[in-house]
């Protein structure tokens, strides 16, 4: 008996349908080396693939400019009246 | 806020591109206009300045699910936090991370939510009472008691209502391996406090800038964690005698080979020699009415 043939939308046919044994072996590496990190102390493990690229880096770098600010636990002015609470 | 709006304004003037970010604890307070409208006045004040992204504290949940899930219905810009589930179904709250467009580059910003330093209703799992000792400066790790540690990095979820902060290095973790090879400059915009965002700025390569707030200390010049070189800053902190009364400015620079080579910051206060934005006065004087005669504004 003939059968149909089934396709996978969900991984590469090479690994079987599974995804691929280097993305699990990095994602593995790389969620242990962060949490390793935070819990024991500085101990400079270094995420293995954050920094391998900038998608549009140039000679000249980023130039960036950040505004902020925290826990102005609801003020909305800190010297007027204009709250009425 | 009205200085804050007139502040802001200006530093857009010269630089159309900022990001302007919250590190979070910003919407509920014990008494005046958030209170009231359940953070509703804070969120509209924000899509007024144009905020980029704010990242939920853990004073902003007091709030509650249904509440929280409004107030972002109502903002122009995400609310972030990458640690911060529905108790019962594990799912997070809010985006754990925003793309964000700064002059044509791919901008990240990640938010993690700080637990322990607000005081739980009975019943409700208790605060952490070891009090934090002061960060000298030095470059030597920052030294965190042990029961500090449990709750902000590598401990049990930490409830509060319907909601639960989960171990932030675990979420952070997840966060970065999604964004790889995605965006050009990482920004982590964490609540946990200045002794647990300086130990992750000190452990983890490749975040550019770490926004820190929550417990702990005032830095208007960007600290520079030994080992990864990674600039923290913070400009608020939970509790503290005037709140608001700050606004941060960071600027930085990351070369070609994606480090960050040159980072300068600094505090404005906002005193009373600046004049409030008018927009933000009438906006506030709105929400004034609608908070002295509820009845006859509806």
């Amino acid at each position: 008996m003939q059968r149909t043939p089934t396709f996978r939308r969900t991984a590469p046919r090479r690994w079987g349908g599974r995804a691929a044994p280097w993305a699990l072996v990095l994602a593995l590496a790389s969620a242990l080396a962060v949490a390793s990190a935070c819990t024991t102390g500085p101990t400079a493990v270094v995420p293995p693939t954050i920094r391998a690229a900038l998608p549009s880096a140039t000679p000249q770098g980023i130039d960036l400019a950040v505004l902020y600010t925290s826990d102005t636990v609801g003020h909305t002015d800190p010297v007027s009246a204009v709250e009425c609470g | 806020m009205t200085r804050r709006a007139t502040l802001i304004k200006r530093e857009r003037v010269d630089r159309p591109q900022l990001l302007l970010l919250d590190g979070g604890n910003t919407l509920w307070g014990d008494a005046g206009l958030a209170a009231q409208t359940q953070g509703r006045v804070m969120v509209e004040a924000m899509n007024l300045m144009g905020y980029s992204a704010m990242a939920l504290g853990e004073l902003d949940l007091q709030l509650g699910a249904d509440a929280l899930r409004e107030r972002m219905a109502e903002a122009s810009f995400p609310f972030l936090s990458a640690n911060l589930v529905i108790n019962s179904t594990g799912q997070l709250l809010a985006r754990p991370y925003v793309l964000l467009d700064a002059g044509g580059r791919q901008v990240a910003v990640i938010g993690l939510t700080g637990s322990g330093s607000v005081p739980t209703a009975p019943g409700e799992q208790a605060p952490l009472e070891e009090p934090l000792s002061p960060w000298d400066g030095s470059d030597q790790p920052v030294d965190v008691p042990r029961s500090r540690q449990r709750a902000p990095l590598g401990g049990p979820a930490h409830v509060i209502g319907a909601l639960a902060v989960t171990d932030p290095a675990h979420a952070l973790s997840k966060a970065l391996y999604a964004l790889r090879w995605r965006t050009d400059v990482i920004i982590v915009l964490s609540n946990l406090g200045w002794e647990a965002n300086a130990r992750l700025a000190q452990s983890v390569r490749g975040l550019d800038l770490v926004v820190s707030a929550g417990p702990g200390q005032l830095m208007a010049s960007p600290w520079r964690a030994p080992g990864t070189g990674t600039p923290v800053a913070q400009c608020g902190v939970y509790p503290q005698q005037q709140p608001g009364s700050l606004l941060g400015k960071v600027r930085l620079h990351v070369d070609s080979a994606g480090a960050v080579d040159r980072c300068f910051g600094s505090h404005t206060a906002l005193s009373s020699q600046i004049v409030g934005d008018v927009e933000m006065r009438d906006l506030l004087r709105r929400f004034q009415k609608l908070c002295v005669h509820p009845r006859e504004s509806a």
